[in-house]
């Protein structure tokens, strides 16, 4: 025969989960329509490599917003093969909404983790607006974007603060996924009264390599040690300054003393030559007057 | 590879014979090899993909008793036991269980409404 068989689709598909949920949906479109439980654990998976696919690059997504990343999660959930779309119209917009020929939903509310108050907020979006409560759409999901590390441990918290605002919630043991942090929560539908049961999903978009902040440590200390070293220089420069300050000074200060000094001596000399002129202006006097005696007295001895 | 799949699909439906389109078929129209599996990724993606969805699968019987067997198709009840993972398939000659026989059954594909509305303009 020498055909692709079935038997070697089914071999295909065990190569890789997405291969896996890809030839699950074929057959369900080739008429093994499965059950809603089956449905519910298909999508699940499907949401899990999605939340997961979108941690692999977190620093892409860096400056996303929540309905950014949700339409990243529904891009990869289509190519898996489900009918699943942003914004759908079920009671208000809900996030996210995969839905299977019409009969069977699984709604998702999305929320960047800011705070556990923003996530409680569309956890009671999902719980008390959207999910109808009919049996055939009585699973759905939260998708909350971990932008801090550790998303375990966050998830350990939210379910915490839920328990805090909500004590009659019920925590059960759910289907283990390939996600960390999962958890499962249900509450009674508020419309129908039937359990509704949400997976709560947790995507790791925490961006903080070690090697970065070990270089930006790096690159912090050497421009701290050159501001140090700059300041030391400056305090040197201005030190030098004020020394060649006051030395200007003391030379201008020695040469202003310098020049009194010599008007001093000027003006002494000036003192001494008019004393000396003065001294030779009254020895003339005494002489000229000593010459008028004389004269006189010659006089009056010619006239005896 | 899917757009190479998807063009040699449109160019197909212009003809008036369309028949059943095995991976085999729909490799040698597109130039690939069946045994690629990114090609078996490409018609997976042909057949669920809820933007692209141009094929429908279903599978025919080729017993093992007959060399010159031409395949039969399966009905759509045949189909959906013959599908499940612990399914089974009973030979209309027989009647009995054929053992192993998913090495028997062969999908093959029609066009799906999309590729068909798509291809009447």
């Amino acid at each position: 025969m020498g055909e692709i068989t079935q038997q070697d689709m089914e071999r295909h598909a065990a190569t890789s989960a997405t291969r896996g949920i890809r030839y699950r949906l074929m057959r369900w479109g080739a008429g093994d329509v499965p059950d809603y439980i089956e449905f519910v654990e298909t999508v699940q998976l499907a949401t899990a490599l999605s939340c997961n696919l979108l941690g692999t690059n977190p620093k892409l997504h860096k400056k996303h917003s929540e309905d950014s990343l949700t339409e990243l999660v529904i891009i990869h959930m289509m190519g898996l093969g489900f009918d699943a779309r942003l914004d759908s119209m079920v009671g208000g917009h809900c996030d996210m909404v995969v839905n299977l020929n019409g009969d069977y939903k699984w709604l998702a509310e999305a929320k960047i983790y800011t705070s556990h108050s923003w996530v409680w907020q569309g956890y009671q979006q999902l719980a008390t607006r959207y999910q109808p409560g009919d049996p055939h759409s009585s699973h759905g999901g939260m998708l909350i974007y971990c932008r801090k590390p550790d998303t375990t441990a966050q998830m350990v918290k939210w379910q915490g603060y839920m328990k805090s605002q909500n004590p009659a919630l019920v925590f059960p043991v759910g289907t283990v996924l390939p996600i960390a942090g999962l958890f499962y929560s249900q509450h009674d539908s508020p419309r129908t009264g039937g359990p509704q049961t949400i997976a709560h999903f947790a995507v790791p978009l925490n961006w903080a390599p070690a090697t970065k902040a070990k270089k930006a440590a790096a690159k912090k200390a050497a421009t701290k040690k050159a501001a140090i070293k700059k300041a030391a220089t400056k305090k040197v420069a201005t030190k030098k300054a004020a020394t060649k300050k006051v030395a200007t000074k003391k030379v201008a200060t020695k040469k202003v003393a310098t020049k009194k000094v010599a008007t001093k001596k000027v003006a002494t000399k000036k003192v001494a030559t008019k004393k000396v002129a003065t001294k030779k202006v009254a020895t003339k006097k005494v002489a000229t007057k000593k010459v008028v005696i004389k004269k006189t007295a010659a006089k009056k001895t010619a006239a005896k | 590879m899917c757009l190479g799949i998807l063009k040699a699909l449109h160019e197909r439906m212009k003809s008036p014979q369309r028949g059943a389109w095995t991976y085999r078929t729909l490799a040698n129209w597109s130039g690939f090899s069946e045994l690629d599996p990114i090609f078996q990724d490409c018609i997976q993606l042909m057949v669920v993909h809820p933007r692209i969805r141009a094929l429908d699968m279903h599978l025919l019987y080729f017993s093992p008793n007959r060399a010159d067997d031409i395949g039969i198709p399966l009905s759509a009840e045949e189909e959906k036991f013959a599908l499940r993972s612990d399914g089974f398939y009973v030979d209309p000659d027989s009647g009995e269980k054929v053992p192993d026989y998913k090495a028997y059954l062969v999908p093959y594909f029609v066009p799906a409404a999309k590729l068909e509305a798509e291809s009447r303009g």
